[in-house]
């Protein structure tokens, strides 16, 4: 008997087609359930109802699911430093800061149409081989050195400032700003730790594994690299002597600062932002003398190697929010600088086109850097107990680059043109479906390997087709167990295997 | 923003890949998506997730489709530039694909809005009510909806697919 509820969906003592597809879908309750599955039991003309019901629902599926292939978002590492500029220019957009906007831009845009990653290797060095060294002596002083940003030895003539000419003599003690210092901190930490949380969203985005040591390597290569221009001298291995540190009087309206003895007076002297272009010529052709004072050029910079550190110009010095957009974005393009040459350097990463609002801190956790493995990480069975009687084998890799493709096997759908598979394995692989559903539990089964939108990992997918028409419900619409079908991943594994899957990306 | 990473983490495949059946445009399903996602940064609570997120998408998706000409047009811009640095030719695909691929379109457009954006839904597994809850329809009328929807789809499809047999055999 239909439940009181229901009563409306039985036609002359027929549950209708809804009712049916309702049934189907397992979305009736029990009592309403197990009156259309005693009805259906017993009359032939709605069992017949019922089997037409599985075979649209079926369809339907298998209709749907080919829109599925559309071309996806892969591209190989090399697109990955012009999506990192747009990532940086929009960052420094949204902060609405011209300033940081006008550098930002400034100093990536050579990077869009030259060879990317040694432009940005040499970014990273110039912000790095200056923080690290700035970092350790924090740390290794143990006390946050006090004083103003404006007693950096930088001047800018539009606020006004003489340029001093007046140098200290070696070893005597020069003046760190704690901006400085606290951006140098946490330009390490993001470079060197990347789980170290900083509040930035993108700091998320940092690929996991990449220890400190692999940090400092790169940031040492880069540094040479930086350093060691064709036909430069390679730099001392040991630490220059102390250089003097031009001097520069603080803007009227700063407040006096109090010189802090650090042993920054044995570190190279300080360079502006706005000099990182200009920096390659001074360390390896060791000219040190006057500059511009308006462009921010190091006064009375001595020979000898050169730090830098990021540093607003005086104007935008009067805003802290400004300052901080400038702290923010120099972690910003350390992180991205990092990124890159951690990228080309270890491995190939797949990468959005573009990066997302929201999706940016998300996406970006969630799609880890993929380093080549020679072998899958874990198969993983995901039993899709879905209307439409499939069944899903997953296997989870991680080594695969940019791979998009699939093989169909099995009696209605020839094997698609595939790529990447040769003839014999799809031919074993098919082999291996149809001995795993012999019992004709399989109409079909697909073998694809995607890039998952959720997860960013690529996925080796066995998906099967069941035939479920003569099944009744509450039974299970597959057969196979759970460990046959692992078997059955760990099979296909063993004949796909991970180099085989891998695409080629330049 | 935990709560805003959980649904993404939960919803966000299913929903980009309804949003590409619906429509076809993998780029542009990832935009609605996003959008999506970030009105729900914005929502302070969502009783239903799943229903509130696809019928917000779907919801996008009709406003979409009023500044879609613009929308493309800056999306094809976009996509023109990254296929600049991209260096990998595109994955070919085999033609028996992209025939069936197209026929599934022309038969998914075929059907009335609702009993599309009804299977589509269904097909990421939404409920009964969740689906009745995106769509603002009874929950009664689901089945029906879904079983004309699948009826009506498949018809089409195979209707296409014997008018496609028919030009091959009389172009041969």
């Amino acid at each position: 008997m239909p439940h009181p509820d229901m009563r409306e969906f039985w036609v002359n003592g027929h549950p209708a087609e809804g009712l049916l597809h309702e049934w189907l879908d397992e979305q009736l309750s029990v009592d309403n359930a197990a009156a259309v599955e005693s009805h259906v039991a017993g009359c032939a003309e709605c069992g017949a109802l019922v089997a037409e019901a599985r075979g649209l629902i079926a369809a339907s599926h298998r209709i749907l699911s080919a829109l599925d292939d559309v071309p996806a978002n892969v591209i190989p590492v090399t697109a990955e430093a012009a999506t990192l500029h747009h990532r940086v220019v929009d960052l420094a957009t949204a902060r609405q800061s011209q300033h940081s906007l006008r550098h930002a831009r400034d100093a990536f845009q050579p990077l869009r149409t030259s060879t990317r990653w040694r432009q940005w290797a040499k970014v990273a060095a110039v912000l790095l081989v200056v923080l690290v060294p700035g970092y350790a002596l924090f740390k290794s002083d143990g006390s946050t050195p006090v004083a103003s940003e404006q007693s950096l030895s930088i001047t800018d003539s539009s606020a006004g400032a003489a340029p001093s000419t007046a140098a200290p003599p070696a070893g005597t003690a020069t003046t760190v700003p704690a901006p400085a210092a606290d951006k140098a901190a946490n330009a390490v930490a993001t470079v060197a730790s990347p789980s170290v949380p900083t509040g930035n969203a993108a700091a998320k985005s940092e690929p996991a594994g990449v220890s400190r040591a692999e940090a400092e390597h790169v940031v040492a290569d880069a540094a040479r690299m930086f350093a060691s221009p064709p036909g430069a001298s390679p730099p001392a291995a040991t630490p220059p002597p102390p250089l003097p540190v031009a001097a520069a009087p603080p803007p009227a309206a700063a407040p006096a600062t109090q010189p802090v003895a650090t042993p920054l007076a044995a570190s190279p002297p300080v360079v502006a932002a706005d000099q990182v272009s200009q920096l390659p010529t001074r360390s390896a052709g060791g000219r040190g003398g006057g500059g511009r004072s308006a462009t921010g050029v190091v006064e009375n910079a001595p020979s000898g190697p050169v730090r830098q550190v990021s540093v607003a110009p005086t104007s935008a010095l009067a805003s802290p929010a400004v300052r901080s957009d400038s702290a923010s974005l120099a972690r910003e393009i350390a992180e991205v600088a990092k990124r890159v040459i951690t990228t080309d350097s270890t491995a190939r990463q797949v990468q959005r086109q573009r990066p997302l609002a929201l999706g940016g801190a998300l996406r970006a956790e969630m799609r880890p850097a993929i380093v080549p493995r020679t072998s899958f990480d874990s198969v993983t069975l995901t039993r899709t107990n879905c209307a439409t009687s499939c069944e899903t084998v997953v296997l989870h890799v991680s080594s695969l680059g940019a791979v998009r493709y699939s093989v169909s096997s099995g009696s209605t759908r020839p094997p698609a043109v595939m790529s990447q598979l040769s003839s014999a394995n799809r031919d074993r692989i098919s082999e291996l479906l149809a001995a795993s559903f012999a019992e004709a539990d399989a109409l079909s089964g697909q073998l694809r390997c995607t890039i998952s939108r959720a997860t960013g990992s690529p996925l080796l997918e066995v998906l099967i087709t069941t035939n479920a028409v003569n099944r009744t419900r509450g039974e299970a619409r597959c057969s196979t167990s759970d460990a046959e079908l692992l078997q059955l991943g760990r099979a296909i594994e063993s004949i796909v295997g991970v180099d085989a899957l891998r695409r080629r990306v330049p | 923003m935990e709560h805003v990473e959980r649904l993404f983490r939960l919803y966000h495949a299913p929903l980009v890949r309804y949003l590409t059946r619906r429509l076809g445009d993998r780029d542009w399903a990832e935009e609605i998506a996003q959008e999506t996602f970030l009105r729900a940064l914005r929502q302070e609570t969502i009783s239903s997730e799943r229903s509130w997120l696809f019928a917000v998408a779907t919801n996008l998706v009709r406003d979409d489709a009023r500044k879609q000409s613009r929308q493309r047009k800056q999306l094809e811009l976009l996509r023109v530039e990254a296929e600049a640095h991209v260096s990998v030719d595109p994955e070919p695909t085999s033609m028996e694909r992209d025939e069936e691929r197209a026929l599934a379109r022309q038969a998914v457009e075929s059907l009335a809005e609702k009993d599309r954006l009804a299977l589509l839904m269904r097909e990421e597994g939404l409920d009964y009510d969740e689906i009745a809850a995106a769509l603002n329809i009874t929950r009664s009328s689901v089945g029906t909806t879904l079983s004309r929807a699948r009826r009506r789809l498949a018809e089409q499809f195979e209707a296409l697919q014997r008018d496609k047999e028919g030009h091959g055999h009389a172009a041969s």
